[in-house]
């Protein structure tokens, strides 16, 4: 991959709280990322990791009142969105970054037909095309019959949904698709069909994709990197390869002996102990330390920086049991832009 | 080994809001046997929860019988009927739904003891919520269902259940609601209430993998019907049908 | 709960309105000042600091009789909503939990009220039995009931189709006892606030119908009071100005309190 040119998307110590009743939230803490043009990455977390709220701040979704992004920066290719306002969001929203979501029915208009949405979608971001022929051809790039523009949303199952909120989004000629649990809502067979049509059109068309999802499966199989994210801080991340085949950070290792339901000698399911994070709290140290099987007094106290781990220099964690090397920025530069 | 659960031949049709007629679960037998863990597999609209809640007594079908240890649910007199379906318990996928969002965890646990007519005393109250790990749990009695955290409901949920001394827990989904960390912890558990109390299950759930881990025997739903039946390590290693070999193959696997 | 209902200021105005409503008519009989029917020889004054409100035709001070309207107000107000609520719980229901055709019956029968303009048929009711505040109570509340039916029909028929309500089924609990233990408490919020909004719906009827000259000759009403003072509107305004604006302020407020009542008891809305 070259160095040279920015990568597609980037997020350099991203830290967003969001108010709410019962106090500040802070939903991402310093988390960083990077996303080059034609890549696949994963970016894996549970429920109230952050994972969606990092989603949207990359598109300006998080509602303006409520949540602010108290430190770092968000650039799309190399453009420093971190600060646009509302209406600088309206007219940058959809090029060259574009998202699907698990609900396509909240996304699309229940009262237009599917060819319209379509339709204006194109409008928007490249009214100089010829619309219906466009259509046509969105349709058939997310395989769905040319009937279909004339179906309105609640006449499609939910894979078909799905393929016309992709049309939309592909409408805009975007360089990167984050798409949050897009199959969540799917049966396992459906879900198959929509990974597949994601992974052909990525090559179809040299698109990068940011699959958000809890499904470890999934990434494995459809990422070629990814970043495992918890309680806002992104904990460990590298080439799937690597990160599957040795996992770092406690976290992770259970994570991926919980997806596979691995029982151990006595017959019992592997677990991570204790309960989910509060975000409430800002901990000094590392978020996952009370759960941790491995805790040791560091952990309590502060968050450690970024260790190199495994050969190929692409896997890197962010945990005490590492010890982080001497120059830990440089280390980080480097595994980012990897 | 005693049959618990029989249906034999049930059939149900429901109309859709549109008018139009469904048939969620056509001419369905299965059953289940004491201390004996079936996994009900199949995919949305596969009929699956219907046919759960069949069992339960919930949905009374259109044809077909539903037999708690040889007599038929709906043959039975109100009574009857209320004191023989205490055998067979729900854990529902969605915990907060299961849980009535008034009542709080002493009063949950207080209204099942009581249809038992065992509520004695806080002591046994505190007993069931330690018995699903909720400890202490003199700690959670005060609490409602919102102040709890997911995997807690779900324990919660579970308590419940066990309230009432069941022999039938069948369990729809009772995973999907609960982050990856925390499905290690509720399939311990009910693990070990299988080990504990000499229950049987009846699980119901689109996830190969929790079949897999927890079945003896696995029956595969599709369009109403089930498509293939037989112990676990046979079907789900071994499977005839095209369907379910789909439906396996289907699962994202984890590639390294 | 209480936050989301203090945000709603508006709300909390109105309930603050309402409450020193209540307190004036409970102490009503002990305030000092003219008793309303008294008759003097001021008649016809315009408010000055003897009279605040002024007089009217017959020398009655119309503040001691808006103080002494509130009672009348109040009375028919509460008891009507409380009357319609309790019946439109208790019928609504039973119509959405056990459905088939005590339900078909009992939606027909809610239709025709809605459908019959329900002042017209007050006014005709009332007109032929004769004047009363308990027949006037009992009119509005039979015209008020099916609102609260239908909503209370359509929150049971949502609720026992949740998870908790077949959780408990499965417990082995009489039905009966599912509808009122597990089913109602759920289904009242929105029912409370449309029997506010009652409230303030009785409170006009009730002074329409006073207007229109259908109420007790001897109660004291504001209803009663405007349509005497509307006779003389070009030459002594405050005789409808006060009273008018009584009822005017009254009913804004119920309806303002309803609706901050049905937002702060629905927790899916945020502050």
């Amino acid at each position: 991959m070259s160095r040279e040119a920015p990568p597609i998307l980037r997020l350099q110590d991203v830290s967003l709280t969001f108010r709410t009743r019962a106090g500040a939230v802070r939903a991402l803490n310093g988390a960083s990322l990077a996303v080059h043009e034609g890549e696949a990455i994963g970016l894996v977390g549970e429920s109230g990791s952050g994972k969606s709220t990092l989603a949207r701040a990359v598109l300006g979704l998080n509602p303006e009142r409520s949540s602010r992004i108290e430190a770092g920066r968000i650039l799309i290719a190399g453009r420093d969105v971190t600060r646009l306002s509302q209406a600088e969001w309206e007219g940058a929203r959809g090029h060259p970054v574009a998202m699907v979501f698990q609900d396509p029915l909240s996304f699309l208009n229940p009262i237009m037909r599917i060819g319209r949405q379509i339709a204006e979608s194109i409008e928007r971001h490249a009214p100089d095309r010829r619309v219906e022929e466009r259509v046509g051809e969105l349709l058939a790039l997310v395989k769905l019959p040319p009937s279909l523009a004339r179906a309105y949303p609640h006449e499609l199952s939910g894979g078909m949904r799905q393929r016309a909120l992709l049309a939309v989004a592909l409408a805009c000629e975007p360089r990167l698709l984050i798409a949050d649990e897009p199959t969540t809502a799917l049966d396992v067979t459906t879900q198959a069909e929509i990974l597949a049509l994601l992974r052909d059109l990525r090559e179809q068309l040299g698109m990068a994709m940011l699959l958000i999802t809890h499904d470890l499966g999934i990434v494995s199989s459809a990422c070629e990197r990814l970043y495992v994210i918890y309680a806002g801080r992104v904990l460990e991340w590298g080439r799937s390869q690597d990160v599957f085949g040795a996992p770092a950070h406690p976290y992770t290792v259970g994570l991926f002996q919980a997806a596979r339901a691995d029982r151990d000698a006595q017959g019992r399911f592997a677990t991570i102990g204790g309960e989910p994070p509060d975000l409430g709290e800002t901990a000094k140290g590392c978020p996952f330390a009370p759960r941790c099987p491995s805790a040791m007094a560091e952990c309590i106290q502060s968050m450690p920086g970024v260790t190199v781990v495994g050969e190929a220099g692409s896997h890197a964690v962010r945990c005490w049991l590492y010890p982080p090397a001497q120059d830990a920025a440089a280390t980080a530069g480097h595994v980012f832009g990897s | 080994m005693a049959t618990l659960l029989a249906l034999q031949g049930v059939t149900h049709t429901f109309r859709r809001s549109g008018g139009a007629l469904v048939t969620a679960v056509r001419d369905v037998s299965l059953e289940v046997g004491e201390s004996e863990t079936v996994a009900l597999v199949g995919e949305s609209g596969s009929g699956k929860s219907t046919l759960g809640r069949i069992a339960l007594g919930l949905i009374r079908p259109d044809a077909g019988r539903v037999l708690i240890a040889g007599k038929n649910l709906h043959d039975m007199a109100n009574r009857e009927l209320r004191r023989e379906r205490i055998a067979f318990q729900p854990i529902f996928q969605d915990a907060t739904a299961s849980l009535n969002p008034r009542r709080t965890v002493r009063d949950l646990l207080r209204q099942a003891l009581r249809q038992r007519g065992a509520d004695r005393n806080e002591h046994m109250r505190i007993e069931l919520l330690e018995s699903v790990g909720l400890r202490p749990g003199s700690l959670y009695l005060e609490r409602y269902p919102h102040e709890l955290s997911g995997g807690q409901r779900q324990r919660l949920a579970i308590a419940r259940a066990l309230a009432m001394k069941p022999r039938l827990i069948i369990a729809d989904e009772p995973l999907s609601g609960a982050d990856v960390s925390m499905r290690g912890q509720v399939l311990n558990l009910l693990l070990d209430i299988k080990k504990e109390r000499g229950l049987a299950y009846l699980m119901i759930t689109h996830d190969i993998s929790i079949a897999r881990a927890f079945a003896d025997r696995v029956a595969v739903m599709k369009e109403g019907q089930i498509v293939e039946e037989g112990p676990a390590g046979v079907v789900l290693s071994k499977p005839r049908e095209d369907y379910t070999k789909r439906l396996l193959a289907a699962v994202p696997q984890l590639a390294y | 709960m209480w936050r989301r209902f203090l945000t709603y200021r508006a709300g909390v105005l109105a309930a603050a309105y309402v409450l020193l409503l209540v307190l004036i008519g409970l102490a009503t009989p002990f305030l000092p000042g003219p008793d309303p029917r008294q008759i003097s020889n001021e008649v016809m004054q315009a408010p000055s600091l003897v009279h605040l409100l002024g007089t009217d035709e017959l020398g009655r001070d119309v503040l001691s009789g808006i103080i002494h309207g509130i009672e009348v107000s109040l009375t028919v107000g509460f008891a009507a909503a409380c009357a319609a609520t309790v019946i439109g719980v208790v019928i609504g229901a039973a119509a959405g939990y056990y459905g088939g055709a005590l339900d078909l019956l009992v939606m027909r029968i809610a239709e025709m009220f809605q459908v019959v303009p329900s002042f017209i048929l007050a006014a005709v009711i009332v007109a032929l039995s004769g004047p009363g505040l308990t027949r006037v109570v009992a009119v509005i509340a039979l015209l008020a009931w099916p609102q609260v039916a239908r909503l209370m029909r359509g929150e049971v028929m949502r609720i026992k189709g949740l998870e908790f309500v077949d959780a408990v089924r499965c417990l082995g609990v009489r039905e009966p006892v599912i509808l009122a233990t597990e089913v109602v408490p759920n289904a009242l919020a929105p029912v409370l606030a449309a029997g506010t909004l009652i409230v303030a719906q009785a409170i006009l009827l009730e002074a329409a119908l006073s207007f229109l000259g259908l109420s007790s000759a001897d109660l004291v009403s504001w209803g009663r009071m405007l349509n005497s003072g509307q006779r003389f509107l070009y030459n002594a305004w405050w005789l409808s100005v006060f009273p008018g604006s009584a009822i005017f302020l009254t009913v804004l407020a119920f309806n303002l309190l309803g609706d901050a009542i049905g937002v702060a008891l629905n927790p899916r809305t945020e502050a």
